[in-house]
């Protein structure tokens, strides 16, 4: 080889170097430079997510009913653990391993910390702050749980608050990351979106050791927490807990409304749950032992809870025959206490029967006979529409996440299950007393029993009074709909009178829901329950003649309305005129 | 006659080394920006103005002195690599640094500098013909016993220079390609081996290729060829059968450090992400994320490209390139450019040196070659290697000075 020769192979080969460095650079520089500028902004900005408080929860009267209190909670980063260590932290952490190890795998990466456990016992954390050195990657941080003030009070109402699970992360993609708290169930659920607030959002730079180093862009770019809004409910508490009491454990449903505009005053279901045991860190046995539970305490009976109307249900038909003229009052049935249809017999509740009733006097003394005859004399299909009307087999719209429209049955419906013209009107029969294929809420009998007071004004029922917005300090009025029920006002005058009697007169079945100086109307109704003992209802409204509240109540397997649910509308109206007074007297006193 | 200053100063190695030096001194300035790190760059200012009289120094020392020191330079050197692994200071495992007071000096570093020396010194003796396999053998004892004693150290990285070293005198110096080609194929054909299969099948065909044009009979060759095989497939089964899981890892992370992420890969996918990210025009002078945050280790030293890199984007890192390229152009044509034997191999020498650190530090940062813990001429700090460095670049402007006397 020549000296040229060797020259040139050494400035060929250097060329070749750093041709192919220069290539190299462009890529990494020029045409992959915006993902290394992502990689390195997540590399040294780590954004440290501040959860809001949750706004508060009042009753009408401003009385605090949930509120928060700080949590520990601690967090694990995978990449500095030592997993020998696993076991002295499900120890202090008195969870088991598994419960850490699922944490962990759920970390989005090795180098981020994950929460492992909320709501930790405070002798975990001195812990874990005297054995730092050991522990390492293992550390805590203060949150806020849910606070309840009266625990086991409306917790069907409240609802809980819990992690969100992997479903509703697909769902609510973007929205919320792992280990963010969501509203579950009752009110935290539906008016998740305004309590929860807003995250807030600290940038921070880090160094490679993921140290502190200081401010990203001395904080201008952080975002602060926004605090959830505050509900004001319609609830009256003192009501609720009341009515909560007196149910004590049997099981049942007890809705309270105000007839003039909707708002729900209390809102029982039994048996109900503490809610404080989901709220924070719910062992697994808990959860199971709820959830198996055979008397269902987490189901809100109230907006869930199916049920035969029974013979609180005979207005409908009422109503149905006055409207449309297929009856007056000068028509006349006799009750001999059995009603034959067919090969069929149908009982009257009495054995010795009513005698020769009309339709005052049949829904005073609650006669089948009457309304089995009834029944066969109106439309069926009018007899649906009215339903419809009067708000069963659909949904109220009350603001709660999991209410259920029940069943209101009609031509269309009865075709469609069994198959047109293989049904009889034999099967009409049993739902002129209320019984058979229909279902309805206890909700929905309130609402029922709203319009009947307010003679067919509707007012959509509702928890949530006014909401507080913690931006702006101002508080907003939720709006709900109002609408007037097509029903002359003497139909509903003559089936308000009947309530009253029912309430008021020596043979009403209802008698024992009388209040001495408050005239009471009412409705008393015994459900077949092909599963045990009958459902006792009862809906009603009371002043009679300028309706505040309006109710309905219905405990389960406890036998005869009038025995047994009508009793304790007498305490309820009792209780209910008992702290209006009391108010009124200490707001005179403040005057 | 009136010469210019041109003359007596090649201005062409001046000025990118003073350039490289101005952009190392930033840089190691951005990179040691913490509180406490501030006599980092003191001391590295300090390297650089002392480094300044070493050049100096050589720039004037007499090359026929030079020449007639080689041999006692290179048995202090390598006295020095002995002691050092007696009463050698670790750092980061490998005892390199000999401490003196508040002075350290890698003996290493010194040892690169007089192999070249010795080296140049043997070849360009009157009766050492090139083309004698004596010749060879004699140089590859002279450059393997500083190589075998930085091994001991153990600083397989530096060790390998010596290589470098060996390969580009030997090639200046005329020794057969063919004699260098077949000491270098099996060391390929085993790094190959270590990769994948494609790697391998690609290495001996270009091995082959090379063979089939150095003219020898076809049967030589083919011995030859069939033997690299051998050498490569077998250390591949010492690898993949006799080898340990965690032996194979070491090699193969050593090899390819993208496959431990946590480990020695962290490295380079940090200082990938620093150069990356720098962009066009980078994100300015200290304002580099990952610099300055501290996400490239050993930043000021064997990754302190990525400081420029980031913070002047690719317009700076490719104008580094470029005075890299323009320096070590001007060393080959300064080489030719001497008729003296012994000026012009240690001209390659200090050619081989820096072109082997800038290939393999700037391929280190970008990915493409092993970490082998080597400075960047001029850039990374380092008082021994700067002092070598500057040692160099003052005999370089010597030799051009001289170049009409050095006939």
């Amino acid at each position: 080889m020549t000296e040229t020769s060797r020259v040139k192979f050494l400035k060929i080969l250097l060329s070749i170097i750093f041709l192919f460095f220069i290539v190299k650079l462009y890529e990494l520089q020029l045409y992959r430079d915006v993902e290394y500028k992502r990689q390195a902004e997540i590399n040294s900005i780590r954004t440290i997510q501040h959860d809001p408080i949750r706004g508060l929860i009042f009753d009408r009267n401003k009385k605090i009913v949930v509120d928060n209190v700080p949590s520990y909670t601690v967090t694990l980063t995978p990449y500095e653990f030592d997993m020998k260590n696993l076991d002295v932290l499900a120890k202090i952490l008195k969870v088991d391993r598994q419960y850490i190890l699922e944490k962990i795998s759920s970390a989005p990466s090795p180098f981020s910390p994950v929460k492992i456990r909320r709501d930790a016992p405070v002798r975990a954390i001195a812990y874990i702050e005297e054995h730092r050195g050991e522990l390492r990657g293992v550390d805590y941080l203060i949150e806020h749980k849910r606070n309840y003030r009266a625990p086991g009070l409306a917790s069907h109402i409240l609802g809980y608050v819990k992690e969100i699970t992997s479903s509703q992360l697909n769902i609510y993609k973007g929205l919320y990351k792992p280990g963010d708290q969501i509203g579950q169930s009752g009110l935290e659920k539906s008016y998740e979106p305004i309590i929860k607030g807003e995250k807030g959002y600290r940038f921070i730079m880090v160094d490679a050791l993921g140290r502190f180093v200081g401010k990203y862009n001395d904080g201008k770019n952080d975002i602060p927490p926004a605090e959830g809004s505050d509900l004001i409910l319609t609830i009256d508490i003192e009501l609720q807990a009341f009515i909560e009491e007196l149910l004590r454990d049997r099981s049942g449903s007890v809705v309270v409304l105000d007839p003039r505009n909707g708002e729900i005053l209390a809102m029982v279901s039994k048996p109900n749950y503490d809610l404080a045991l989901l709220s924070g860190y719910t062992p697994g046995e808990v959860w199971s032992q709820l959830n198996s539970d055979p008397k269902k305490p987490l189901l809100n009976r109230a907006i869930s809870g199916l049920y035969s109307p029974g013979s609180t249900f005979k207005m409908v038909l009422a109503i149905t025959a006055l409207e449309t003229g297929s009856v007056d009052l000068n028509w006349k049935v006799y009750c001999p206490g059995y009603f034959v249809y067919g090969d069929k017999v149908f009982k009257c509740h009495t054995s010795q029967g009513h005698g020769w009733v009309n339709l005052t006097k049949a829904i005073e003394v609650s006669c089948n006979v009457y309304f089995y005859n009834l029944m066969l004399r109106v439309n069926f299909d009018d007899w649906s529409r009215y339903g419809g009307l009067l708000g069963f087999g659909k949904k109220t719209g009350v603001d709660l996440p999991e209410e259920i429209e029940g069943i209101l049955p009609s031509t269309e419906y009865f075709n469609r299950v069994y198959g047109v013209n293989k049904w009889t009107k034999g099967y009409l029969i049993s739902l002129a007393i209320g019984q058979g294929e229909i279902s309805t809420t206890p909700l929905q009998m309130a609402t029922y029993a709203m319009v009947l007071a307010n003679s067919g004004k509707y007012h959509q029922p509702h928890l949530v009074k006014e909401i507080i917005n913690k931006k702006t300090g101002k508080i907003e009025e939720v709006s709900y709909y109002t609408r007037e029920i097509p029903v002359s006002q003497r139909t509903f005058d003559i089936i308000r009178e009947a309530m009253y009697l029912v309430v008021n007169s020596p043979s009403g079945t209802g008698k024992g829901a009388r209040v001495e100086g408050i005239n009471v109307a009412g409705k008393t109704g015994t459900a077949q329950n092909p599963h045990g003992n009958d459902h006792a209802w009862f809906v009603g409204f009371a002043p009679y003649e300028n309706p505040e509240i309006a109710f309905a109540i219905i405990v389960e397997n406890a036998g005869f309305g009038g025995a047994v649910a009508a009793p304790i509308a007498k305490e309820i109206v009792k209780k209910y005129f008992e702290l209006k007074n009391q108010r009124t007297e200490f707001k005179v006193a403040k005057w | 006659m009136v010469r210019g200053i041109g003359d007596k100063i090649d201005f062409k190695i001046l000025l990118p080394l003073l350039i490289l030096l101005l952009v190392s001194v930033l840089s190691i300035y951005s990179a040691t920006k913490l509180p406490g790190q501030y006599s980092i760059f003191l001391k590295h200012v300090l390297w650089i103005i002392s480094g300044i009289f070493i050049a100096v120094f050589f720039y004037f020392f007499p090359v026929q002195r030079l020449l007639s020191l080689s041999v006692l330079l290179y048995i202090i050197s390598l006295a020095f690599l002995v002691i050092v692994i007696f009463i050698g200071k670790k750092v980061s495992g490998s005892a390199s640094w000999i401490q003196i007071g508040k002075f350290q000096f890698q003996p290493s570093e010194f040892a690169k500098f007089t192999t070249i020396l010795i080296l140049a010194y043997f070849l360009s003796k009157r009766n050492v013909r090139a083309d004698n396999p004596v010749t060879l053998i004699v140089a590859g004892i002279l450059t393997f016993i500083p190589f075998f004693l930085t091994i001991l150290q153990p600083d397989f990285g530096t060790a390998i220079v010596f290589g470098a070293i060996f390969l580009g005198i030997m090639f200046w110096a005329e020794v057969p390609v063919f004699w260098l080609l077949l000491l270098l194929a099996p060391v390929v054909l085993i790094i190959a081996s270590f990769f994948s299969i494609k790697v391998f099948i690609a290495a001996s065909i270009l091995i082959t290729i090379l063979f089939l044009l150095m003219r020898k009979p076809f049967v030589l060759t083919f011995m030859i060829v069939a033997m690299n095989l051998m050498i490569g497939l077998t250390s591949e089964h010492i690898y993949h059968k006799v080898l340990k899981p965690h032996q194979q890892k070491r090699i193969s992370t050593f090899l390819n450090p993208a496959k431990d992420p946590l480990g020695a890969g962290y490295n380079v996918i940090q200082s990938k992400i620093a150069i990356g990210s720098g962009g066009l025009i980078g994100k300015g002078f200290m304002k580099g994320t990952q610099t300055q945050l501290r996400f490239v280790p050993a930043q000021w030293t064997d990754f302190i490209f990525c400081v420029p890199a980031e913070e002047f984007g690719f317009v700076g890192s490719v104008t580094i390139l470029l005075l890299y390229l323009i320096l070590l152009w001007r060393v080959i044509n300064l080489a030719t450019l001497i008729k003296q034997r012994f000026a012009s191999l240690v001209a390659i020498g200090i050619f081989s040196t820096w072109f082997f650190h800038i290939m393999v530090n700037i391929g280190m940062t970008l990915g493409l070659s092993p970490v082998i813990g080597i400075w960047l001429p001029f850039l990374s700090y380092g008082g021994s290697a700067m002092w070598v460095n500057m040692a160099m670049a003052g005999l370089l402007m010597n030799f051009y000075a001289n170049r009409r006397e050095l006939n």
